[in-house]
């Protein structure tokens, strides 16, 4: 008999458990893991198809949103505003917007300390 | 090539590239190893197939984490156990229900003898004196040739417990298999 402490495998006690334990057909028990894995693709395809449909919805509303956004945020503005308007608004002396194009250094010197 | 030339870390990688082949072929080569140890955690075949079925969908999901430097098998098998004993905590299986003798039960024709009968229940009931831990030790060693290192790897203990716990079992076994073991060899 082989002893217990033996560190090969006991072949009879092997052949034994390998004849009495575990299922028959391992063909078949192979086909039905490689369908579930096989199922489990598809799944993960559906669940991405569902998320993909709201998904691009949503970055559609936000794109039109943003772009509304900007168009009403700039463009309107901008025609409605002239330049002389910016200009006052910037607090410009109105000595240097009135006076000729060939105002010399005098007349910004006298607006810049006429503003102090 | 053919595919039984392949190693198992090649068809393991070629499955971490989305190759459903490659890792049909491990089912193949491994299916027989799985259920066995799903049966010795597990009451019923019916529950090993689906605790093994879940081992291998788990494995699946995870061959991109296998380190193909590594033996296939033990990484394989520690995955169905765990599938395994998750699936028993999951039906709330009580220890002595484990082991039935309905075990195996789909080879038990009339074409059988009764003496053969027989030896497959006293294999049951000697290895429901196991403990759960001896009876993976004894059948991933003897029945599926597993080394005590790649036991231990699969079982998460050191190598010693493996080789005492082979050693209990079998002990146990032999015992309780006396009358057919000298015809068993």
């Amino acid at each position: 008999m082989t002893s217990p402490f033996d560190a090969r495998p006991d072949e009879a006690i092997g052949r034994l458990l390998r004849e009495h334990l575990g299922g028959a057909d391992s063909v078949a028990f192979a086909a039905r893991v490689r369908a579930a894995i096989a199922g489990e693709a598809d799944t993960a395809w559906d669940v991405l198809a569902r998320w993909a449909r709201p998904g691009l919805v949503a970055a559609a509303a936000v794109a039109l949103t943003v772009g509304l956004w900007l168009r009403i945020g700039s463009g309107g503005e901008m025609e409605s505003i002239t330049l002389a308007d910016a200009v006052q608004a910037a607090g410009v002396p109105e000595a240097l917007l009135t006076a000729p194009s060939s105002s010399s250094a005098d007349a910004v010197l006298a607006a810049i300390v006429g503003d102090q | 090539m053919r595919t039984t030339d392949v190693t198992d870390a090649e068809l393991a990688a070629r499955a971490a590239g989305g190759d459903g082949d490659a890792f049909g072929e491990l089912v193949v080569r491994h299916a027989p190893a799985a259920r066995r140890a799903a049966t010795v955690v597990l009451s019923s075949d019916a529950d090993a197939d689906d605790a093994a079925q879940d081992g291998f969908l788990a494995a699946w999901r995870s061959i991109d984490r296998y380190d193909g430097n590594r033996p296939f098998r033990p990484w394989l098998m520690r995955i169905v156990v765990n599938a395994a004993r998750d699936f028993r905590r999951r039906r709330a299986v009580r220890q002595t229900d484990e082991l039935s003798p309905g075990l195996a039960s789909g080879a038990a024709g009339p074409e059988r003898s009764a003496e053969r009968l027989l030896l497959r229940e006293r294999l049951v009931e000697a290895l429901r004196l196991l403990p759960e831990r001896q009876r993976l030790a004894v059948t991933m060693f003897d029945a599926e040739g597993f080394a005590h290192a790649e036991i231990a790897e699969v079982l998460g203990v050191p190598e010693g417990t493996v080789r005492s716990d082979v050693f209990h079992a079998r002990r146990t076994l032999r015992g309780a298999l006396a009358p057919f073991y000298e015809e068993m060899k």
